[in-house]
């Protein structure tokens, strides 16, 4: 009980310095009101321009050029198969079409040659039948008569027809990552002036022990990144779906911030080189929520950084209103790395404070 | 004195003196409260004391004992080890050798007790800045578990009262340091640690920590005070102890210690063929009155002062070292 209350007078009293640092509370409003902004701004439909790339022997090439400049569709001509898949699974281009080299010889000898069309995850419908307009268009223009060609369609990653994401739902997950991520600045600044300003040495010459401040600490810094995340996420309308879910991985980011910031404050002397510390943690976490925005573009080593797990979590919950099942290994790793992280910043502050 | 503890006593004598039926009661209570009173004036005991930072120490077992109401004056360069043992004292170090006694207890053991019996004032100026006077009190108040605390008593005994809701960061240094006055008695403590309280502020503000350091001395509260300045070791000081490189030097009264080590003597400004000369007659001296006689007949005199040695002159003598 004894201790409650001195861990509760030394949460009271961290919530208020950090409110009264003028930098970290502007920060902080600014913060969610512009991610708000930012997201409300941005289109909620979706971009129907047409970019098409192409791989076909040369004497086609200007033709379907043609067709689609008349259709108003902009096309690029790749010089290989494996360049353009890359770039139609990026997202770069709404549609591949691969003419084979043998296209006329085939047609020549009167069977049906084969057209490879990819697309990437996320193509419309209408997208689907646009570029088979296209085709026929540009069939017509070469034969004058509809063209006797197979399509192949192949969709590069998980098939998303029907389920197009606007730009700023895309954003979502990442708005709110960098909102919890922000926190580590402001907990390890918490921390780090506590020891430049030599107040600590004023609690603990009372009762007060170190792992009563330490706690303490903890506890802001995961309230406070919790709290911010969650109601930007409530802000953006990312609550939804599997609620409870949602905000446990939010808690998980949450602990897991702390934890980081309790490494980043034992290692700052002062507020300067936490400040430092905290932006290049910054950056580093915030990696894989970028790559969110740009899907196909995350690598398999973006997976070292412990929030590429978290962003997952949340880009699929979220943004496509998927299962948690499919994901409960991301949680479980979020988890194990809380549990791996919380105890060495812990360790490492007690060291810093003696 | 209770009876049971008297006969705990009887039989103690019994047990180790061979008394046996015919002892007093009444002398033997009388020298129980001697000898408890005894082991009750002291309310800080340091044993072989000892504190290193690496290779470096700080506090080179040191022993000395600091009796309940009396103010010790610590007195040392820097970097002589006084705020080393400040912080072993108060808990927040512990002893690499040795023990520390404050009210009887252990630091290394019951240092959680202790500190809800001791005010620490600090050389830096370690308050809330963005708080206001009355909510740094009540946070520390808070941390010590006391529940119904006014602050406005111990605002007005600093003479903070008219600025206490305001920011600490609009303070002077001498209202910070009046403040961290007011701090350090929140839990109305027995023992008080000030390490240097009145450096570099104002004669007001100084003034008004002398004060108070006083009139908790009348309480009977226990002071270990450590500074650099002389004259204020010297004004309230009961007893000073010199620390130098981590070691006590010395350690006795004011007066003890200028009887000891310095010299008494009479300094006499005579003028000799229309200069000013400064003569000086030693006090201890056995021919003394019949040399100030011899002076003041002879002479043709301008001033006449006694000299007495200042405590920094002592510990220059006994250290080879200046206090700065």
């Amino acid at each position: 009980m004894k201790r409650a209350a001195i861990i509760q007078g030394l949460m009271t009293k961290d919530i208020s310095q950090l409110f009264r640092n003028k930098f970290f509370a502007y920060m902080t409003v600014l913060g969610i009101v512009l991610y708000a902004i930012i997201y409300y701004v941005m289109p909620k439909t979706i971009d129907e321009t047409f970019e098409i790339a192409l791989y076909a022997p040369e004497q086609y090439k200007n033709i379907l050029q043609q067709v689609s400049e008349e259709e108003g569709i902009e096309i690029k001509s790749f010089e290989s198969v494996k360049k353009l898949k890359e770039g139609v699974e990026e997202g770069d281009f709404n549609a591949g079409i691969v003419l084979p080299e043998d296209f006329e010889k085939v047609l020549l000898t009167g069977e049906k040659p084969k057209v490879k069309i990819y697309y990437p995850p996320d193509a419309s419908k209408d997208i689907r039948r646009g570029v088979e307009l296209i085709l026929k268009e540009s069939a017509f223009a070469l034969t004058g008569q509809r063209l006797p060609v197979g399509l192949d369609v192949e969709v590069l990653g998980k098939d998303r027809a029907g389920e197009q994401i606007p730009p700023r739902d895309r954003l979502r997950p990442t708005l709110i990552v960098m909102i919890l991520f922000m926190e580590l600045w402001g907990i390890a600044n918490l921390i780090t002036e506590e020891t430049e300003n030599k107040t600590l040495g004023a609690i603990l010459a009372t009762p007060a022990k170190v792992s009563d401040v330490i706690a303490a600490k903890g506890a802001v810094g995961t309230l406070l990144a919790f709290s911010e995340a969650a109601l930007l996420a409530f802000l953006l309308g990312a609550l939804k779906g599997n609620i409870a879910v949602i905000l446990a991985t939010l808690l998980l980011g949450a602990l897991m911030v702390t934890g980081i910031s309790f490494v980043i404050a034992a290692f700052s002397k002062d507020m300067l080189i936490a400040t430092g510390y905290s932006v290049l943690g910054l950056l580093l976490l915030i990696i894989p929520a970028i790559a969110v925005i740009f899907p196909g573009s995350a690598s398999l080593w973006v997976r070292i950084f412990p929030s590429y797990y978290l962003v997952e979590v949340l880009d699929r919950m979220v943004t496509y209103g998927e299962s948690w099942v499919g994901f409960w290994r991301n949680l479980v790793i979020l988890l194990a790395f809380d549990i791996a992280v919380f105890p060495v910043g812990v360790l490492l502050l007690r060291r810093r404070f003696r | 004195m209770s009876k049971k503890r008297g006969k705990f006593f009887q039989k103690i004598l019994r047990a180790n003196f061979g008394f046996k039926s015919y002892y007093n009661s009444e002398l033997v209570n009388l020298n129980l409260k001697k000898w408890e009173d005894n082991m009750a004036k002291d309310a800080i005991v340091a044993e072989n004391l000892t504190y290193r930072y690496g290779d470096l120490t700080a506090v080179d077992h040191i022993s000395f004992a600091v009796k309940e109401g009396e103010i010790l004056g610590f007195l040392g360069p820097n970097g002589a080890g006084k705020t080393t043992t400040v912080k072993v004292l108060t808990g927040q170090f512990l002893p690499m050798e040795g023990r520390a006694l404050i009210l009887g207890k252990d630091i290394s053991k019951d240092r959680e007790e202790i500190q809800a019996e001791i005010g620490v004032c600090f050389e830096e100026k370690n308050l809330y800045e963005r708080m206001s006077a009355v909510e740094n009190l009540r946070f520390f108040a808070q941390l010590f578990g006391i529940r119904k605390f006014d602050p406005y008593p111990l605002l007005k005994k600093v003479g903070l009262e008219k600025r206490e809701k305001d920011r600490v960061e609009s303070y002077s240094k001498g209202m910070k340091q009046r403040l961290m006055v007011a701090r350090f008695l929140v839990n109305s403590p027995r023992v008080l640690f000030l390490d240097e309280p009145t450096d570099g502020l104002d004669p007001v503000s100084a003034e008004t920590i002398r004060k108070v350091i006083l009139e908790e001395r009348e309480k009977g509260v226990t002071v270990f005070l450590t500074t650099h300045e002389m004259m204020e070791a010297d004004k309230l000081s009961d007893r000073v102890a010199f620390i130098n490189e981590g070691k006590i030097a010395a350690i006795d009264t004011p007066e003890n210690l200028k009887h000891k080590f310095g010299r008494r003597a009479l300094k006499v400004r005579v003028r000799e063929k229309g200069k000013v000369v400064e003569k000086e007659l030693p006090l201890d001296e056995k021919k003394v009155a019949k040399d100030i006689i011899n002076l003041f007949a002879n002479e043709d005199i301008v001033t006449v002062h006694t000299a007495e040695a200042t405590l920094e002159e002592i510990f220059i003598k006994i250290t080879g070292r200046r206090l700065e």
